[in-house]
């Protein structure tokens, strides 16, 4: 049997981020048999879901909407993260970006993909969900572009073909170099996904006009799907749904929950991945600032909508708002407040506090403080109608929490999976990086130099 | 073309039901069982609302049918991605059974929650199903449903005067609530024939609309008690 | 007529400028050089003008005009009264339209990168994997026989590593 020549890394940098996608120990097998169970256990359930009926779930009238479209919302929330880190960063040039960039553009991906899991599955009558896609039927029927669910499809779809697009694009080096580092199998199939990349100096400069232009594109995308996700509530009538500030409100909450994920996720993969020498605790640093910006920002939209509802006092509204403030959703209220605000804002703001650990913990409590008002929005609303006689109360069935639990494994067999496939972190970004900061001021640090670029730009060549 | 409409006496209803019952059996609605009932899921398209008022010994309890108002400015109507609903020239607010995917995004818009959604196939255990309705489908699970002011019998009464062929004349239709009632507290007819007892009553200063101030514009009239 | 291609490897930028600076002196010129590295290193400006951001603004336009229509066109095909709102109402087909012109936008950018580059590219173009690992690779087309020495001696005095020749 002829040998496979063994792979060889002539740079450290090479060999510390490739080497995840051709070395695989027992720990990591073991954790996809259990997330691939995990992932069967979801569909089994869902598949339970669709055999037995759409009854077995915990909603009932007037309690309609509950746990799917809670994890839907959260889902849809936390692919903010990538856009913003990558593009806005990218667009102002931040340095710091580098080692995260492909990071965050992947839970974004991955996260639509499990967000957009959940319209399908909240369906009475799943099997009829091509029926939001508009194509043309002898019947002349076509879906109403009038609903924000319509809505939604439009943007989730462009959304989620923007993120792949800006996924795979600065992707395109990092497979030539996986290809050009690969034999066999691997190596026809990173030829073909590399595209024939060779690295010519047309080639970057198109590459970086086409990076730069989707970074443009896909901010005020982002912006535009989750206050679209907000309009499913807002362009409701219903109390407590029915407020203009809906909007911003929501896409602030995802990007707050975003940053959370990502900080959770790249702290997972430098303990795993050994990847200390790349994600800084500069990194984690400038994420927490951010992090502690949007809990201020949260907080603040939060009090306005709660205070202008008190101050209102309008007879339909105050029933909803008690129930949240000191009725029986009082605790999850509450505790969301603590989860998003008063733990996370120590953590954040005293410096000796905003330790990698330390914010990996703010941010766990972020998500499921997040995940909790995603849920306080949707289910007291639901259950203090107008009208009184029909009040009533929502208890989710294990069915609900299986599915709802069960796509944090789907996520997270994901990008499991992502980390085999690609480099975790841009080795052409970095490598560019370090270029950069090296011409530019010898003296300075290679990452975070924030004045490379600037002195880089008056570098002879670069006109 | 007639405009579809109801009042409900207020000062008539003595809350007995009737109307309720009479409405399952038109509509093929099934009953879902106690443990589905107590879980949420009972499916009244027309129910009583009882509120209990003051004190004892002044208390006084208030009943309200309600039912769906059919609304020219439904909210429920926009919502519904696949175009499920939709108002029909003649006013009614019309719910396409085969149409509906069950996003439910209708029934929350509703603000009289008057929508249901069907969480498990019907059954009729036998001799239940000898009496089901021919004229109106059974709705299987994953579809909303609701009032439809007994369309089935709009039609019915359409055809028979055809086949006369006269033109539709007030009380050829009666919706299966409005013909239960013992009080005769609903009427149903064309409000915009002005010589229709529905127009008659519509037009009475104890006339008003529920939730009205919502801008919905409902096509039920109710009729103020008396000493309100 | 044959092309010989040189492939001389370099392992710093500086180097690589040195060469293409001695390079064109020789009378070599535009495609006929050119350098192929890991990361973008930006010898020489760019020659030819970029489209890209003509196809995303062809791209914004074609996906808003085909929301415009998908909006407006399915509403009117099969008219219901929704809520009593107009048949074909301008809030919500605006937004329909926004969100296809954003797709319209991202879908063209792709394909003018891919355009552009002529990517896909399984042609043998030349290419050595030293690049992977940090090496700059300078391609000279050398249509005459006679100036191969002058290219050797050029890219040599300015530091090639490894210097070879392809037929093709």
């Amino acid at each position: 049997m002829p040998q496979t020549p063994p792979v060889t890394f002539e740079k450290d940098i090479t060999r510390d981020l490739l080497s995840p996608l051709f070395q695989t120990g027992k720990k990591y097998y073991f954790m996809l048999a259990f997330l691939i169970a995990v992932a069967l256990y979801v569909v089994g359930v869902w598949g339970y879901q669709l055999y037995a009926g759409i009854g077995v779930v915990g909603k009932n009238r007037p309690s309609f909407w509950g746990f799917y479209i809670t994890s839907f919302v959260f889902w849809i929330g936390i692919s903010h993260a990538g856009t913003l880190i990558s593009a806005i960063l990218r667009v102002v040039q931040a340095e710091w970006r580098r080692p995260i960039t492909r990071c965050a553009e992947a839970i974004t991906t991955f996260a639509l993909i499990c967000g957009s899991l959940f319209p399908i599955i909240h369906l009475g009558r799943a099997w009829k969900f091509m029926w939001f896609v508009p194509y043309p039927n002898s019947r002349y029927l076509w879906p109403n572009f009038q609903s924000p669910l319509m809505w939604d499809f439009m943007a989730i779809n462009t959304y989620l073909t923007g993120s792949v697009t800006y996924l795979y694009l600065p992707m395109i080096p990092d497979l030539a170099l996986v290809r050009d580092k690969s034999t066999g199998w691997r190596r026809s199939v990173y030829s073909v996904l590399a595209l024939g990349w060779r690295g010519t100096e047309r080639e970057w400069l198109r590459l970086e006009k086409a990076i730069s232009i989707m970074a443009i594109l896909i901010i005020p995308v982002a912006v535009s799907v989750h206050t679209i996700v907000s309009w499913d509530f807002a362009m409701t009538i219903m109390p407590m749904w029915h407020s203009t500030i809906f909007g911003p409100y929501f896409v602030t909450g995802a990007i707050f929950s975003g940053i959370a994920a990502l900080l959770l996720a790249m702290t997972v993969i430098r303990k795993t991945l050994h990847l200390e020498k790349y994600l800084l605790p500069v990194h984690f640093d400038n994420l927490g600032k951010l992090l502690l910006t949007m809990s201020l920002l949260w907080f603040y939209f939060t009090f306005a909508e709660y205070m202008t509802t008190w101050y209102g006092n309008e007879a339909a509204e105050m029933p909803v708002f008690w129930a949240k403030v000191s009725g029986p959703y009082a605790p999850l209220f509450w505790a969301m407040v603590v989860c998003n605000f008063i733990i996370p804002f120590p953590i954040l703001a005293i410096r000796r506090l905003r330790t990698i650990g330390g914010m990996a913990v703010a941010s766990l409590f972020i998500l499921v403080g997040m995940w909790l008002e995603r849920f306080l929005i949707i289910v007291p609303t639901l259950i203090n109608p107008y009208l009184p006689y029909n009040y009533g109360f929502y208890r989710p069935s294990w069915v609900e929490v299986s599915i709802a639990l069960g796509t944090f494994g789907i996520f997270t067999l994901l990008y499991f999976l992502f980390i085999k496939f690609s480099p975790i972190i841009s080795v052409w970004e970095i490598e560019e990086g370090r270029h950069l900061a090296e011409a530019g001021a010898s003296h300075e640090p290679a990452v975070g130099a924030s004045l490379s670029n600037h002195v880089s730009a008056h570098l002879p060549g670069n006109v | 073309m007639p405009q579809w409409g109801m009042t409900i006496d207020l000062d008539r209803c003595t809350g007995c039901e009737a109307c309720v019952v009479a409405c399952h059996a038109e509509n093929n609605i099934p009953t879902v069982g106690d443990e589905q009932a107590a879980r949420g899921r009972a499916q009244h398209w027309i129910r009583i609302e009882r509120y209990f008022e003051g004190e004892f010994p002044d208390v006084r309890a208030k009943f309200r049918p309600v039912l769906c108002q059919q609304c020219d400015a439904a909210p429920c109507e926009p919502v519904c991605p696949v175009n499920a609903t939709y108002h029909s020239p003649e006013g009614l607010n019309v719910q396409v059974y085969n149409r509906c995917v069950g996003t439910r995004f209708c029934a929350n818009n509703c603000p009289y929650t008057v929508r249901f959604f069907t969480w498990f196939d019907p059954e009729w255990p036998s001799p239940l199903d000898e009496q089901l309705n021919p004229d109106v489908s059974i709705r299987t699970s994953g579809i909303m449903e609701k009032c439809t002011f007994c369309v089935q019998r709009i039609r019915r009464a359409r055809d028979t005067a055809k086949d006369e062929e006269r033109d539709l004349q007030d009380g050829d239709v009666q919706p299966a609530c409005a013909q239960a009632c013992p009080a005769q507290a609903i009427v149903f007819g064309d409000l915009s024939d002005p010589d229709s007892k529905v127009s008659r009553l519509a037009n009475s200063r104890r006339g008003f609309r529920l939730l009205e101030e919502l801008g919905t514009r409902p096509r039920v009239i109710y009729l103020k008690e008396a000493g309100e | 007529m044959s092309q010989h291609i040189c492939l001389a490897t370099f392992d710093r930028p500086v180097s690589v400028r040195a060469a293409v600076g001695q390079l064109r002196a020789i009378g070599f010129e535009g495609d006929q050089l050119e350098v192929i590295s890991a990361e973008p290193i930006h010898i020489r400006p760019d020659t030819k003008k970029s489209h890209l951001g003509t196809f995303a603004l062809v791209g914004a336009l074609v996906g808003g005009t085909g929301g415009l229509l998908l909006a407006a066109l399915s509403a009117s095909a099969y008219p219901i009264v929704k809520g009593g709102m107009p048949i074909v109402s301008p809030w919500p087909v605006s937004i329909v339209t926004y969100e296809a012109t954003m797709l319209g936008a991202i879908l063209s950018t792709l394909l003018g990168l891919l355009v552009e580059l002529r990517l896909p590219n399984f042609r043998r173009l030349p290419y050595d994997k030293i690049v992977a690992d940090g090496g700059i690779l300078v391609a000279v087309r050398c249509p005459e026989d006679g100036k191969k020495k002058a290219v050797e001696q050029a890219v040599s005095a300015a530091g090639a590593k490894k210097v070879s020749w392809l037929d093709g």
